[in-house]
C-alpha cells in the first residue's frame, strides 16, 4: 500500500499552516498599524489569491519558478532550489492560495481586540513585539484558531495551483486530491472512495488536535 | 511651569483646539461627551499624535511638532487609566501588575499586590473579580509601572454610587504620595472636584474656562461651565436700564453688569428666608420630584415666566409645608457671558 498521498498531503498542510501562521499575524499586525490607502492597496494584494481561479494562480506561479525563467533559473542555479515538480511547489502553491484566509481572519481579529488594551500596555512601556504576542494574541485568540485551521484545511485540499505547479508525480508530489482526480481518471472508484475516507478522517483528526492545542498555546 | 499643553488635531468634523498652562499637579478637565476630553488625554500619553502642538510636562518635552519631537507612548511614562481599565483578562492579577514594570518584577509586584489589598488575588483573573478590586488592579498596575504622570480618564464612570465614593477616597489617599502630575477627565462634576485644584473647561474641542476649581465652580464664567458644573436654574438675560431682566422668568433685579447673556442660580442658593440682600421668588405651580433624602421642587418664579427654577427641600421638611416665596442672596446669582 502506498501512502505517500496523505504523507505529502500532510506535510503540505502542516507547513503551510506553520508558515501562514507566523506570516500571516506578522503581516496583519503591520497592516493593522497603518492607515488609509496603503492599507487597502495591501490588503487586496494580499486577498487575490483567494478570490482568483486556483488554476490562474498556478499558471502565474509556474511562470515565475520555471527553470527556463529567471527567478526559477536563478533559485536552481545558486541554492539548488527547485520550485517546480517538487514538494516545495506543493508548498509554495497551497501557501499562496491559503495565506488569505489566515491573513484575513488574523486581521479580522485584530480588528475586534479593544484598542484600549493596546494602548494601556504601550503606555505601561510594553514593546511592540511584547504587545501583540502577550496582549493582541491572546485577545484575538478565536480568530487566529478559526484561521489556522481553515488555512489547514485548504492547503490539505488544495488541487488547481498545486497541479499547475508541482505537477502530479507519483510518491514525489501526487497529494490525495491529485491522487483522486487521477484515480477517477482512470475509473477506479473504490481507490478514489479509500483517499477520500482517509482524506475525511486525518483532517478531522488534525484539526480537532489543532483546536486543542492552539486554544491552550494562545491562552497561555 | 508644571503643565504646558497646546495641541490641535483636525478630525474632519471635530477639531480639536486646547491650550493650557499652568503649575498644578492636580488638573481636572471637564466636558461633555464627545468635547474632546479623551483625545487630549491621549494626544497627552502618545497613543493619539496632535497635527501641530507641544505637549511639556514637569519640564519633559513630551511632543513638538515644531522640532519633531514626538516620544513614544512607552518611553512618555504616562499611566493611563482607561474608563474600562483595560486590564488584561488573559492574564492573571500578579501578571497584570508585573506587565509594566521593568526590574526587581517580583519585589516590586510583591510590594505594591501588598499596598493594594490585592494579595490574596494575586492568581485571579480580573474577569473573577468584582468592579472595585478590577480598579484596584488598574491603578496598582498603573503605580507598578512608576509613572512620572498620570491620566484618569472618567476614573468612576463604571461603579455604582457606594463603590464610586469608597474608590474616590482610596484614589484620592494613593495620589497624595505620588509626586507627578496627574490629569484627570470626566464630564462628572463631583470627580472633577474631588480630584482637582486646577480646572479646565473644554467644549466642542475648545477651552471655554480655566483656572482654579474652587472658583470655576462658585462663579462659572459662562453658561457652558455652568452647566457642566451642575447649575441646575440657567436663563437667558439681558442687561437694560441699570437692571438684569431674564426673560425665562421675567424677573428683573439691579444690576449694573452690563456684559451679560445668561444667569445662573444653583439649587442649593436659594433660601426659605430673606436675608435683608436677596431677591424673592414666588413659588408658583410647583412640582416635587421626590427623593430619598431630599426632594426637587420644580417651580415657576413669576405668572409669565416660560421656564422653571427648582430648589431642593430636605425630606424633613414636610412636603404639605412647601414655602410660597423663596429667596436668593444677590450675591449668589451667577453672571454669565
Amino acid at each position: 500500500m502506498d501512502w505517500s498521498p496523505l504523507i505529502i498531503s500532510l506535510k503540505t498542510g502542516i507547513a503551510v499552516t506553520v508558515l501562514s501562521f507566523f506570516i500571516g499575524v506578522w503581516t496583519a499586525w503591520k497592516i493593522y498599524g497603518t492607515n488609509g490607502k496603503i492599507k487597502c492597496f495591501i490588503d487586496s494584494l494580499l486577498t487575490l489569491p483567494m478570490v482568483i481561479p486556483p488554476t490562474a494562480a498556478g499558471f502565474i506561479l509556474l511562470l515565475v519558478f520555471s527553470t527556463r525563467r529567471p527567478v526559477g533559473s536563478f533559485l536552481l542555479d545558486n541554492f539548488g532550489i527547485k520550485v517546480i515538480q517538487s514538494l516545495l511547489g506543493c508548498i509554495v502553491a497551497a501557501f499562496v492560495i491559503s495565506f488569505p484566509l489566515m491573513y484575513r481572519n488574523a486581521r479580522a481579529a485584530f480588528e475586534q481586540v479593544d484598542k484600549e488594551l493596546i494602548y494601556a500596555a504601550r503606555t505601561l512601556g510594553m514593546s511592540e513585539s511584547k504587545i501583540l504576542i502577550r496582549v493582541v494574541m491572546p485577545a484575538a485568540a478565536h480568530g487566529l484558531i478559526s484561521g489556522s485551521v481553515l488555512t489547514f484545511a485548504r492547503a490539505m485540499g488544495e488541487y488547481g495551483a498545486t497541479s499547475m505547479l508541482a505537477g502530479n508525480i507519483s510518491g514525489k508530489t501526487a497529494t490525495i486530491s491529485q491522487k483522486i482526480a487521477m484515480v477517477v481518471q482512470d475509473g477506479d472508484y473504490s481507490a478514489a472512495g479509500f483517499w477520500v475516507v482517509v482524506v475525511i478522517l486525518s483532517a478531522f483528526v488534525i484539526i480537532m488536535t489543532m483546536n486543542i492545542l492552539l486554544s491552550k498555546f494562545i491562552r497561555r | 511651569m508644571s503643565v504646558d499643553i497646546r495641541i490641535k488635531k483636525d478630525l474632519g468634523k471635530f477639531k480639536l483646539n486646547i491650550e493650557y498652562r499652568g503649575e498644578s499637579r492636580r488638573i481636572g478637565i471637564l466636558g461633555a461627551s464627545g468635547s474632546g476630553k479623551s483625545l487630549t488625554l491621549m494626544s497627552i500619553a502618545g497613543i493619539e499624535a496632535p497635527d501641530e502642538g507641544y505637549v511639556n510636562i514637569d519640564g519633559r518635552v513630551l511632543f513638538d511638532s515644531r522640532s519633531n519631537i514626538n516620544i513614544t507612548a512607552q518611553k512618555r511614562k504616562t499611566g493611563y487609566m482607561f474608563q474600562s481599565l483595560a486590564l488584561f483578562n488573559n492574564m492573571s492579577v500578579e501578571k497584570n501588575i508585573r506587565a509594566g514594570i521593568k526590574e526587581n518584577a517580583d519585589e516590586k509586584a510583591i510590594k505594591i499586590m501588598a499596598d493594594f489589598g490585592l494579595s490574596e488575588l494575586a492568581d485571579r483573573s480580573p474577569l473573577q473579580l468584582s468592579q472595585g478590586q478590577r480598579q484596584r488592579t488598574a491603578l496598582a498596575r498603573i503605580i507598578a509601572s512608576e509613572p512620572e504622570v498620570i491620566l484618569l480618564d472618567e476614573p468612576f464612570s463604571s461603579l455604582d454610587r457606594y463603590m464610586r465614593n469608597e474608590m474616590q477616597a482610596s484614589l484620592i489617599n494613593t495620589l497624595k504620595d505620588f509626586k507627578g502630575t496627574v490629569i484627570t477627565v470626566s464630564h462628572s462634576f463631583d470627580e472633577i472636584y474631588a480630584l482637582s485644584d486646577e480646572l479646565i473647561v473644554i467644549d466642542k474641542g475648545n477651552v471655554c474656562a480655566f483656572g482654579k476649581t474652587e472658583d470655576i465652580f462658585s462663579t462659572p464664567p459662562n453658561r457652558i461651565s455652568a452647566v457642566l458644573t451642575g447649575c441646575e436654574n440657567i436663563a437667558k438675560a439681558q442687561y437694560r436700564d441699570n437692571k438684569v431682566y431674564v426673560s425665562d422668568w421675567d424677573i428683573e433685579f439691579d444690576s449694573d453688569n452690563k456684559n451679560i447673556d445668561h444667569i445662573a442660580v444653583r439649587a442649593v442658593s436659594l433660601m426659605l428666608e430673606d436675608n435683608g440682600n436677596s431677591i424673592c421668588f414666588d413659588v408658583i405651580e410647583p412640582e416635587i420630584k421626590k427623593g430619598p433624602f431630599d426632594s426637587t421642587i420644580f417651580f415657576k418664579p413669576s405668572e409669565r415666566a416660560v421656564r422653571k427654577m427648582c430648589f431642593k427641600l430636605s425630606s424633613k421638611v414636610h412636603l404639605n409645608n412647601i414655602p410660597n416665596k423663596i429667596y436668593i442672596d444677590k450675591k449668589d446669582i451667577i453672571m454669565l457671558k
